[in-house]
């Protein structure tokens, strides 16, 4: 659905993506995890043609170069910030919106109506957009990007400055999206968010990705081995093992477990592992 | 085309929905407009008297009677003059009108329902058809109150029936048996007594009296003015160009605030042109500036005397003036990377070619030197524009200067504007 071929983008002599290459399949959820600064914007704004790349190609599914209009039709973005306008209300920024995409008469009021559905905001559809709290205007900055049905919906950090029960909802209407069939590209530095919600994700730190695989996938290569934390005898003990059960077993042979706790290997790990750096460093 | 009218709808929709905006496109504007006008001598109109100037070429005691009722009415601010004084008065537009009465004005009074009326010449400017319609109707209207007098002074008329009846019978023009019968019969009835019953009529000396469907002859005099009307001809294109400064802050902003904010980011992934995108915020700021120009100029119409001396003239004055800040607008825009950024370049930009375009000292009264400087702010030519239209009465070759200057400002901004975006 989305390919990015040895995509390299520089601005003056600072690299922001490095040869980077993504193959995005139709109807999955594609994570782009990495701190701030490690370049998913970049090359998000790549992907959806906003940027031009300095090398390396973009293809939007069938339709190839994105800034074409075909092209433009079938993609959806919801950027960083908040691109709705604060002083017209959700209806008449969606309605806006819309039309740009050639929605007219009853088939826009019908998207509308769908749209704010989807965000949650029916009641408040008539209320200036100023008047929203952050996660609302988060809602209606994706519901501007699905509008117009487009197959490829990208969505740049959404739950960014959101309270946690906004970014369920954010969640739950991502979800909604996927059981239509969407494909989605989903940048995040929360490694919660990646883990529950891609089915592939591909770990970006300056410019390059550094893996890309299922977050068991990643688990298994590149997170380490789990730790069982146990209190053998009044000594607290940590064990590398891939069978904590069996450990277990063996503990408990040569004296009573206390108290035991398994800490299974995270996507955080598997950044530590591969840059030497947490996401929030 | 409907996504730039969607574009331009939801600018128009969020720029009247900023106070502020609103405040320093249309309020601050006519308190400029009120106040300055004030000062400068407001209007020369503060009342709705006509002012006319009185000539009286008869010396009868009926035309010193005519000219005396006419300058103690309330309806006419009337001067008595010579033909030649009042003449130069209507040139200069000191006055609306000359109304001259006619040699033989007198002698037409004294006889009813024969011969020719008393004439009058009125001498107006070709522009000034309403004024001269009321005059007319005014000085009619004089006329029949002569006639309700007449009929309620039975000692004044039946000197004036008993003369006609004599002129008749000598065989004066007109004559005729039927005439001479009513004639009589009407003196018999004036002399009856208890005839006069017209209630509050005034009895009035035998000259002061005339029966009179008047001749009014009206004639055209260019008016050859050389400066305004009042001081809100000045004023209120120095007040269109504050409210254009205004739009070029509110719609610079709005280019400038879609690129910071990322909705630019939403338009350019949409499948729409650049230029698409540029149109329609490009044509926004063109109707709100026409809008608002327009709204100040009906104001100024309406409640403080303005008025223009070609209207067509005033609509090409106002659309380059409009396409030339628009013009600006996408220059400031491009240049600007934030909002701070052209809240601050706006003003620095702006206030020194309105300083020394003529928005906050009238042109007028410039001292030359500055006069000669303002040729570099496109205010200036926007106000000369303006002005042309309202006051200075240019012809439609005059008008092409101002007019040409500011298409040219629009064309060359517009350009870098466009350009500098489209580099982005």
């Amino acid at each position: 659905m989305l390919a990015l071929t040895h995509i390299t983008k520089r601005y003056g002599t600072r690299v922001a993506v490095d040869d980077l290459s993504l193959d995005v399949r139709p109807g999955e959820i594609f994570g782009l995890l990495g701190p701030n600064g490690a370049g998913k914007s970049t090359t998000m704004h790549v992907a959806v043609g906003l940027l031009a790349p300095d090398a390396g190609q973009v293809a939007i599914g069938a339709h190839g170069n994105p800034t074409t209009p075909a092209a433009r039709r079938a993609l959806g973005l919801a950027p960083q910030n908040l691109a709705v306008y604060d002083l017209l209300s959700a209806e008449e920024n969606l309605a806006f919106f819309a039309q740009l995409y050639g929605l007219t008469g009853t088939k826009l009021q019908a998207r509308v109506d769908a749209a704010l559905g989807f965000a949650g905001l029916q009641e408040r559809r008539r209320d200036r957009v100023e008047g929203y709290s952050g996660g609302m205007k988060r809602r209606l900055n994706i519901a501007a990007a699905i509008l117009h049905e487009p197959e490829l919906v990208l969505l740049d950090e959404p739950t960014v400055g959101v309270d946690p029960q906004s970014r369920n909802a954010i969640f739950d209407s991502i979800e909604t999206l996927r059981a239509q069939g969407r494909t989605i590209v989903y940048s995040t530095h929360y490694m919660e968010e990646a883990s529950r919600l891609c089915d592939r994700v591909a770990i970006i730190d300056g410019g390059r990705v550094l893996a890309l695989d299922t977050v068991p996938g990643l688990l298994r290569t590149h997170g380490g081995v789990p730790k069982l934390h146990a209190t053998v005898g009044g000594q607290a003990v940590v064990v590398e093992t891939r069978d904590p059960l069996a450990e277990l077993n063996r503990m408990s042979a040569t004296a009573g477990i206390e108290s035991f706790r398994v800490e299974e290997p995270t996507l955080e790990q598997v950044f530590l592992t591969l840059t030497g750096r947490t996401l929030r460093d | 085309m409907s996504a730039i009218l969607a574009i331009a709808f939801k600018d128009l929709r969020t720029f009247t929905r900023q106070r502020a905006s609103l405040f320093f496109t249309f309020i601050w504007p006519i308190c400029v407009a009120v106040l300055f006008g004030m000062l400068f001598g407001g209007s020369n109109r503060p009342t709705p008297r006509l002012p006319i100037a009185v000539v009286d070429e008869d010396g009868s005691a009926a035309s010193k009677a005519f000219v005396d009722r006419i300058v103690s009415r309330d309806t006419f601010e009337a001067t008595r003059a010579t033909r030649t004084e009042a003449l130069e008065a209507v040139r200069r537009g000191q006055r609306t009108a000359a109304v001259i009465l006619k040699p033989g004005f007198g002698p037409a009074s004294e006889r009813l329902f024969y011969g020719d009326p008393p004439e009058i010449e009125v001498f107006t400017d070709p522009s000034r058809q309403a004024e001269r319609g009321m005059l007319e109707g005014l000085l009619m209207q004089q006329g029949a109150e002569r006639m309700q007098t007449l009929f309620s002074n039975p000692a004044g008329s039946r000197h004036q029936v008993q003369s006609a009846l004599e002129d008749l019978k000598k065989g004066a023009p007109g004559s005729s048996p039927a005439l001479e019968t009513f004639l009589g019969q009407l003196d018999t009835f004036l002399a009856t007594p208890g005839a006069s019953t017209v209630p509050g009529a005034k009895t009035e000396g035998q000259g002061d009296a005339a029966w009179a469907p008047l001749r009014v002859t009206m004639a055209d005099l260019q008016r050859q003015r050389t400066g305004p009307r009042n001081g809100y001809d000045v004023t209120f294109p120095q007040a269109m160009l504050w409210a254009v400064f205004g739009c070029v802050m509110a719609f610079g902003t709005t280019f400038v605030s879609e690129r910071v904010r990322g909705t630019l980011v939403r338009l350019r992934v949409a499948p729409i042109s650049r230029t698409q995108v540029l149109a329609g915020k490009s044509l926004a700021a063109l109707l709100a500036i026409v809008a608002v120009e327009s709204m100040l100029l009906l104001l100024g119409v309406a409640a403080f005397g303005v008025r223009p001396s070609s209207w067509l003239a005033l609509a090409a004055a106002i659309g380059c003036t409009a396409a030339a800040f628009v013009g600006i607008i996408l220059l400031l825009a491009s240049l600007a990377r934030t909002e701070h950024g052209i809240g601050g370049m706006g003003p620095a930009v702006m206030m020194p070619m309105f300083l020394i375009g003529g928005a906050m000292i009238p042109l007028m009264v410039m001292p030359p030197w500055l006069v000669k400087a303002s040729i570099i702010s496109p205010v200036r030519w926007a106000i000369i524009g303006l002005e042309g239209a309202i006051w200075r009465d240019f012809t439609a070759v005059e008008m092409l200067l101002p007019c040409g200057v500011l298409l040219a400002v629009a064309a060359v901004t517009f350009g870098i504007g466009v350009s500098r975006q489209q580099q982005e």
